[in-house]
């Protein structure tokens, strides 16, 4: 009787040990796959597909001549109030518009420094005061973008909103004849285009 | 075992090719490859939000530079005049006394004023001298608030608050800025920057000069608190990589400071001068400083941020109540780990080192060198429960100072979010102050002098007093309670309310009766009562050491309302109410016998702030303030606006017209702590202010 439970019980012992161990191995495994699958490749964070988005859009903005001191100065994109999108903007600093070099800043506490920037990108909640930062921006050759369909109803130039992990966008274009850019009517198919509503 | 390897193994590789293959597929199909429609399409993985400076478990009010031009301010502590819960008060026209939560003082000695993280507390004086703490008010980026003890993350003196000044980047301040004001009173200031923001090695540089005027006394006798100032400072970045960066700032001043002070040899000629006496001597402060500074910061894989800083500070101040200077050097090293699963921690550790000089002169030290040091390490964890909606904070710093020993400051905070437009926090801390190297081994006299045979005086020779330190004070301790709440009633209308109970521990107060000395000699009268017939006068030290505890209650609550987008209102209460007054003014105030002790804060103070933007070239900007009458000195009570139109005539030019203090020619709003410094009716002012950008 003793005999005959205890052999069951060995194996039993003996199966759970190779499972947990082949468990072990394929968790070391894949922790350490994962590892050297996650380090060197970002994820597809929503500020990347941003960035990348605002970059392509940009294609399309036309900005006054005398917005440029020359050919070769750079365009400066501005991240308002928030360190963390800055990343996936700092990513573009490699590239060109036209002729045009990226730069990317941040602006935090001083909303006059926007006047410097050619792209203000607003976060959602950069707890910038953004009616005060468009209404200084007023006229200016900025493309100001933001997140939220609403910040292109308040003056605001393009929103990149996301709905159901997409990534899409709006034009306010009145806004941007306001600021005196031009926006390819061939961008206008691809985006919603607002009709804005100022208080 | 052989078996069940063999069919494990080919899962192995099939998960690694798994893993390779996903891997590539990501790396090979970049962003940018994409096209717009195709980028319309991605799933992307949401980014959570973080929160938002309104979601802390503390009394936290942010100003921003915005906030600051708009309000006109020239300085830091006209700019703090904004800062709801902040007993801000100015002493003279150079001199400015700010506390939070209370025990307002000339010092400032119980809260802990920084910029970009390096303490500017002074370790001679253990306070703030506002009126050599200054730079171009351009250069601010923002300036954080925490009202309420800071001690487990700031340490000694983050008693009561913390006012952290954090500048721009070089990388946010390119170009040329100069800005100019001219007043009224005939004060005039003019400040200009350099910089460059892009590329591997970014730079600015400032100068700025500031010139105040005097003001005058009660009786419209004119003072000697005019005053000027030369500063410059600069800052270079430099990035090594996109993790790594090496910044390095300096700063350099010179200034000299008037002030009237009651002049303390009239009582012993004449004895029909009451105290505080009608005459008044000049005092002219030399002050000259500096500092240099380096802060590294590296970003490793994985998140983690190191921040390193490294800094010396040098400061003279030459006056006829003292002669000092002192060097202080302060390392600094901060570990900000990433968040793991629920747990987010900080942790960092300190150092600081001074060496402090004291001439001779009215206020000296027993030794005429003091060299001392502190250290101090923290550790903070930020665990989220349910959804991110319960965040509690525990946090502990330990300090040993080389006077006073180890003190252990913890902390435990709650915040709890029930949804965008509301929470609810709750705070429970304990934190220190350092006593004073003056406050250890300070000689101050310099005060009043009885003459010979005077009341209260029988003998033949005048009695002078002197305040001593106290080498073995300790360390004064509050614990504090918090409770606040936050919530948004519609989009444009906002509340947020915080109260606070304090027990302090271990104020500062007069302590013994020490033996009354014989002078030249030193020896006491009571030892040796013949010493008499030999001395010139007689010392009477008063000692100042941690004599009483009290309990604080009080509470701030701050309104925004936002008629129209353009239109931002603010209105704010703050109340505090001392179960004991500040006993230690009963030496400064009471040397006749007859002035009260008494508090140095308004029970109450109301605000209220108007901003109104007008399209792209005006602002409108009122503040209107309410504060309660003072104890000590018997500051009356008063209600002051401050109003500035600003026109932006073109991108790179702005006007401003300001005015401060409107409603009266010209008013109070504080009584010297010390009882040295005559008080002085602060006028009237509008400024025309000009500034260029490009």
């Amino acid at each position: 009787m003793d005999a005959l439970s205890t052999i069951p019980t060995t194996r039993l012992r003996a199966r759970w040990m190779r499972r947990s161990l082949s468990a072990l191995l394929a968790s070391s495994i894949l922790w350490i796959g994962g590892g050297l699958a996650a380090s060197p490749v970002p994820p597809v964070s929503e500020y990347a597909v941003k960035a990348a988005l605002l970059f392509k859009v940009a294609k399309f903005v036309e900005w006054p001549a005398a917005t440029f001191s020359n050919d070769r100065s750079s365009l400066v994109l501005c991240v308002v109030g928030r360190e963390a999108p800055l990343p996936s903007f700092q990513s573009l600093e490699s590239r060109q518009l036209g002729t045009h070099p990226i730069v990317v800043r941040l602006v935090t506490g001083d909303m006059l420094d926007l006047r410097q920037c050619q792209i203000a990108f607003f976060p959602q909640s950069s707890g910038a005061d953004v009616d005060y930062a468009l209404s200084k921006l007023e006229g200016m050759p900025v493309l100001t973008v933001g997140e939220t369909t609403d910040f292109a109803r308040r003056g605001g130039s393009l929103a990149l909103v996301t709905r159901d992990q997409r990534v899409g966008f709006t034009v306010n274009l009145a806004a941007s004849k306001r600021s005196s850019l031009t926006i390819s009517s061939q961008l206008l198919h691809l985006a919603t285009v607002l009709e804005e509503r100022k208080p | 075992m052989s078996r069940s390897l063999h069919l494990f193994i080919p899962h192995c590789w099939s998960l690694l090719a798994l893993l390779v293959t996903s891997a590539s597929i990501a790396q090979d199909t970049p962003l940018d490859a994409l096209s717009l429609e195709q980028l319309t399409n991605v799933h992307v993985e949401h980014t959570t939000a973080e929160p938002n400076d309104t979601q802390v478990a503390g009394a936290r009010f942010v100003l921003t530079q915005d906030d600051i031009r708009r309000s006109g301010a020239i300085s830091i502590p006209q700019a703090l005049r904004l800062v709801p819960g902040l007993q801000v008060a100015q002493v003279d026209d150079s001199r400015w006394a700010i506390s939070a939560r209370g025990f307002n003082s000339r010092m400032s000695n119980r809260i802990l004023v920084l910029i970009d993280g390096r303490s500017l507390y002074t370790p001679l004086s253990g306070g703030m001298y506002w009126n050599v703490q200054d730079t171009m008010i351009e250069e601010i980026d923002r300036i954080e608030v925490l009202l309420g003890p800071g001690g487990a993350t700031w340490g000694a003196n983050a008693f009561n608050g913390v006012i952290n000044i954090v500048t721009k980047r070089a990388s946010q301040t390119g170009g040329f800025v100069a800005s100019t004001e001219v007043a009224t009173d005939a004060s005039k200031m003019a400040a200009m920057r350099l910089g460059d923001a892009e590329g591997d090695f970014k730079w600015r540089a400032f100068a700025k000069y500031s010139d105040g005027d005097s003001n005058q006394d009660q009786r419209g006798t004119t003072l000697n608190d005019d005053w000027e100032q030369a500063r410059i400072g600069g800052r270079a970045q430099f990035d090594f990589s996109d993790a790594s960066s090496l910044q390095l700032n300096f700063e350099a001043y010179k200034g000299e400071l008037g002030a009237s002070a009651y002049d303390t040899n009239s009582l012993v000629r004449e004895l029909t001068i009451p105290w505080p006496s009608t005459r008044f001597v000049d005092i002219e402060e030399k002050a000259s400083g500096g500092f240099a500074g380096a802060r590294f910061t590296h970003d490793f894989t994985g998140g983690t941020r190191l921040n390193a800083d490294a800094s010396m500070q040098y400061w003279d101040l030459d006056s006829a109540l003292m002669d000092a200077h002192g060097t202080n050097g302060e390392l600094n090293l901060q570990v900000l780990a990433p968040r793991i699963g629920r747990h987010q921690i900080v942790s960092g550790v300190m150092a600081r080192a001074s060496e402090d000089t004291v001439g001779p002169g009215a206020w000296r030290l027993s030794m005429p060198e003091v060299s001392t040091w502190r250290a101090s390490a923290f550790v903070q964890d930020e665990v989220r429960f349910f959804d991110d909606r319960l965040a509690l904070t525990a946090g502990a710093k330990l300090e040993y100072s080389e006077i006073t020993g180890s003190d252990f400051m913890p902390s435990l905070r709650a915040l709890y979010t029930f949804d965008a437009d509301s929470s609810i926090w709750a705070a429970a801390s304990r934190a220190v102050r350092a006593p004073a190297l003056t406050e250890h081994f300070g000689r101050l006299g310099g005060g009043p002098q009885l003459a010979p045979f005077a009341p209260g005086n029988p003998t033949p020779l005048p009695v002078r007093g002197e305040l001593w330190g106290d080498e073995n004070m300790d360390t004064e301790k509050v614990t504090a309670f918090e409770l606040g709440v936050r919530h948004r009633f519609t989009p444009s209308l906002t509340a947020d309310l915080a109260l606070y109970f304090n027990r302090y521990e271990g104020l500062r107060g007069p302590g013994d009766v020490l033996p009354i000395l014989c002078e030249p000699s030193g020896v006491a009268v009571a030892a040796n009562p013949l010493c008499l017939f030999t001395s010139t006068s007689l010392l009477a030290p008063f000692e100042l050491t941690n004599v009483y505890d009290s309990d604080a209650i009080g509470g701030e609550l701050v309104v925004t309302y936002a008629p129209l987008s353009n239109w931002k209102l603010m209105g704010s209460y703050a109340r505090i109410d001392h179960r004991q007054q500040n006993v230690e003014l009963q030496l400064a105030g009471g040397a006749d016998g007859s002035s009260e002790l008494g508090s140095t804060d308004p029970r109450h103070q109301l605000a209220f702030r108007s901003s109104l933007a007008l399209g792209r070239s005006w602002d409108l900007d009122t503040n209107v303030r309410y504060v309660d009458e003072l104890d000590l000195g018997a500051v009356p009570s008063y209600v002051e606006m401050d109003a500035r139109v600003a026109w932006r005539a073109t991108r790179h030019f702005e006007l401003a017209l300001s005015g401060t203090n409107l409603l009266d020619s010209r008013h109070q709003e504080f009584s010297s702590d010390f009882g040295e410094i005559v008080p002085v009716w602060i006028e009237r002012k509008v400024s025309l202010q000009a500034r260029w950008l490009y």
